[in-house]
């Protein structure tokens, strides 16, 4: 008996361990996008998902990102974090609630949605000036994408 | 001291002059050579061999061990009745039987593999037969040691075997598939790590060409367990999974009332 | 005798040719009329010639917006110093020929090239050398021209931001021939690129594909090679796409390939090698497409099939000491497979008409199981599997029935040799 529930502590202390809900660095040039599957490279496009049960899926767009959400069907409940990187700031990835989106056929993105994540709205609005095109925020992109 | 080496000594004659140690070297020297003669690809060969490291050897060590753990139990009992300590009769029969076991398998595996000329998975091959044959026999040991019919011990010495190198894996694998939801890639990797025939197993395959077929979950094993603290780290789990049921073992031979 | 005609007709030519085309032949060196190729450029009119002695220019930001033609003699050598692109080209009918362009920035708000060609029409580079370049031959909303025979050699590395070797954007009928490439992100890019032809090239040791196809139809590749790639091939959203007489190889890591196809369909892929790759094909949402007469030998994977590639056809081809053959994550199969050379087969030919009196079954439970979820192949050459795997073959229940190839063959079907390229 003592034997048995020594093994459920343990089991159940590496399960509490392994479920952070942290997200995680893209690792550019090793890691996978989740939903077509090749390297993720360019670093002005990166995107995270994280679900509820902790599990990290990695995107080389954010058109991916929201192209995987709407393909497995993933209720807001299954998601705890949806993160992109925004194209004036490469190296950290936000919140997608934070950033703000643009499309622009002048500025092409990796999977072809010509939709680039910017960290905040001014910094998408600077760029709009030499490009064009429409600015979104997460809600209303995932909507365009979605029926692109 | 000496008493301790005339016993293993005696033990070890009396083990030779069983033709079951002889019939079992011979066929792991023709088993392992007809291998290596037979495929045209190394790297099957060794492939091949790997299975009758992780799985011929710990069948065959327990089922040996306990055999002659019940078959000289008289002896054996004969001799707590002289004045020998409990705890050289024990080491004596252990070191005798690990050491001939793994003997057989120098020989009958690593031998041919040698005259072969394979290279540094000769190592890891020699370290996991070895300590898998330390580990089996420990067990094998403890277990005979627990029963007192022949019987039920050799068939819980064989239901370990059947543990650790199918049940085990087979409940890694159900609790992968049943919680593939959350990220357990690291727990999967602890628990298979946990199991001597898996670390033997993994260990000798990522020195083969075959890891970069297992994906990230190989490139990470190779960051884990590819370098020299990896090898000294899984040896140290091998180490403790023969430490353990051998001082077990001891502890309950010298309280038993035979 | 010919040699004395040769002579005879040679002034002619001569004359010929100098006096149909009205073309000046500029000279540009430090000892020539025009010391600098900008000011030569700028002095020039349609159809004449620039020819560009041996040296170091440090320059950059050409730009030619007539229809000339630049040549340089051996070694004429355009370097930007990491400033800027070196030659943008906006007009039609320009050729540049035997010049070596280095050092292009890498910049993150844009993409700068080695050559750039915007919106033209018949443009040929040819026997250029591109050496440490972001982007090096760069070709936009342009079409009818050609890239021949360059040599084309980037220092990308993972850690660092990197560009692609020959890239097309939204172009039309592009030749792509007989280059050498590596060291960039992705070896050649097509995207929105259509009627184009790529025929061989070496790619090899790019970071990402040696070869990449994105909304791209109605393209074709024969005769490449593909060697020690981040992944050989990438085809995706694409369709029409011939791949022929390629060779993939040496395409080995833990994420790689040698032909990934994503969502593509009516393609065909035919006579290729697929060699130690950890994944021969990986096939995702594939239809309608034809993989007949390749071989596939020393690879881990042969072919991954998900299940949702549908009404794909794959005959005739050798499967050769691959670790698995054929490898689904369903239980479904709408695909053929016939007359395949599997070399695990082991079934009996009592007619002796060379085809195998037993259907066989080329894929099996555990190789279903890692597909479905990589971190099982923890469980690789354990007993477990190889019980799970000997069951499945007596009785099949996970894996599906109908992937069963009816005649396999029991001898090779295509020759084993193929080019060699050193």
């Amino acid at each position: 008996m003592i034997n048995k529930s020594y093994i459920i502590v343990f089991l159940l202390c590496l399960f509490f361990l392994s479920c952070g809900l942290e997200p995680e660095p893209i690792k550019y040039g090793k890691d996978l996008c989740s939903h077509c599957n090749m390297k993720i490279m360019d670093k002005r496009y990166g995107a995270e998902l994280v679900t509820a049960k902790g599990k990290i899926h990695k995107f080389d767009s954010p058109e991916c990102l929201i192209d995987y959400i709407h393909q497995n069907s993933l209720p807001a409940s299954d998601i705890a974090a949806t993160l992109v990187t925004g194209f004036n700031e490469p190296d950290k990835l936000i919140n997608t609630s934070e950033a703000a989106f643009i499309i622009s056929p002048k500025l092409p993105s990796p999977m072809g949605a010509f939709l680039t994540a910017f960290t905040n709205t001014n910094e998408a609005k600077k760029k709009m000036e030499e490009v064009g095109g429409e600015l979104f925020d997460w809600n209303s992109v995932k909507t365009k994408i979605i029926n692109r | 001291m000496n008493n301790n080496l005339r016993i293993i000594k005696f033990i070890i004659i009396d083990i030779i002059k069983n033709k079951w140690l002889t019939t079992y070297t011979l066929f792991l020297l023709i088993l392992t050579s007809v291998i290596i003669l037979f495929s045209n690809d190394s790297n099957k060969a060794i492939i091949s061999l790997t299975n009758v490291v992780l799985i011929l050897i710990p069948l065959i060590t327990v089922t040996f061990t306990s055999m002659h753990y019940y078959n000289s139990k008289e002896f054996i009992q004969m001799l707590l009745t002289q004045p020998i300590e409990r705890k050289s009769v024990f080491i004596a029969e252990f070191s005798s039987l690990s050491i001939s076991l793994t003997m057989a398998f120098l020989i009958g595996v690593i031998l041919p593999l040698i005259f072969n000329g394979f290279s540094i998975l000769i190592l890891y091959m020699i370290i996991s037969g070895t300590m898998l044959s330390l580990i089996f026999c420990a067990f094998s040991i403890l277990i005979s040691i627990s029963f007192d019919e022949k019987i039920k011990g050799v068939g819980v010495s064989i239901f370990l075997w059947l543990f650790f190198s199918v049940i085990y894996d087979g409940i890694v694998l159900y609790i992968y598939f049943a919680f593939n939801s959350y990220p357990l890639e690291n727990i999967v990797l602890f628990l298979t790590a946990l199991n001597p025939v898996d670390i033997s197993r993994i260990l000798i395959l990522l020195k083969l060409e075959i890891s970069s077929l297992m994906g990230y979950t190989g490139a990470n094993l190779q960051n884990i367990l590819g370098n020299k603290t990896g090898l000294l780290l899984s040896l140290s789990v091998l180490v403790i999974w023969a430490l353990t049921p051998f001082i077990i073992a001891l502890k309950k031979f010298n309280k038993k009332n035979f | 005798m010919k040699i004395s005609r040769l002579i005879f007709f040679l002034p002619i030519f001569i004359f010929f040719n100098f006096s149909n085309l009205v073309s000046r032949d500029i000279l540009v060196g430090s000892n020539r009329e025009y010391k600098d190729i900008k000011s030569a450029i700028e002095n020039s009119v349609n159809g004449d010639r620039i020819i560009i002695d041996d040296g170091i220019y440090q320059t950059n930001g050409i730009i030619i917006d007539k229809e000339i033609t630049v040549s340089g003699l051996n070694s004429a050598i355009i370097d930007a110093q990491n400033i800027s692109e070196a030659i943008t080209i906006k007009s039609s009918n320009v050729t540049i020929q035997g010049i070596t362009i280095k050092n292009i920035p890498v910049g993150f708000m844009k993409d700068y090239a080695g050559i750039r060609i915007e919106n033209s029409k018949k443009v040929t580079i040819k026997q250029c050398r591109f050496v440490n370049n972001f982007f090096a031959v760069y070709l936009s909303n342009s079409d009818s021209s050609n890239v021949i025979s360059n040599v084309i050699t980037g220092n990308a590395s993972s850690e660092s931001f990197s560009g692609n070797g020959i890239h097309l954007w939204k172009c039309n009928t592009i030749n792509i021939d007989n280059n050498y490439i590596s060291g960039h992100r992705d070896g050649i890019y097509l995207e929105f690129a259509i009627n184009s032809v790529i025929t061989g090239n070496y790619s090899e040791k790019n970071l990402r594909y040696g070869l990449h196809f994105m909304f791209s139809e109605g393209n074709s590749y024969r005769k490449n090679i593909f060697r020690g790639n981040g992944a050989g091939v990438a085809v995706m959203y694409t369709k029409r796409v011939e791949m022929t007489e390629n060779i993939f190889e040496d395409n080995w890591g833990p994420s790689s390939y040698g032909l990934l196809l994503k969502d593509i369909s009516k393609s065909r892929i035919y006579n290729n090698m697929f060699r130690k790759n950890t994944t021969g094909i990986y096939s995702e949402g594939t239809t309608y497409t034809i993989i007949e007469n390749n071989i596939f030998s020393s690879n881990g994977w042969a072919i991954k099939i998900l299940g949702n590639c549908n009404y794909d056809t794959i005959i005739n081809n050798d499967f050769l000491s691959n670790t698995f053959d054929i490898s689904t994550n369903s239980h479904l199969n709408d695909n053929y497979y016939d007359s395949n050379f599997w070399d695990r087969y082991n079934g009996y030919d009592l007619d002796r008409n060379l085809i195998g009196d037993v259907p066989y079954r080329p894929t099996s439970l555990f190789s279903t199981l890692v597909v479905k979820s990589p971190e099982a192949i923890l469980l690789v050459r354990s007993f477990l599997v190889e019980l799970f795997d000997l069951t499945e073959k007596i009785m099949p229940s996970v894996i599906p029935e109908s992937l069963t190839d009816n005649h396999p063959s029991m001898v090779m079907k295509n020759k084993k040799d193929y080019i060699q390229y050193d």
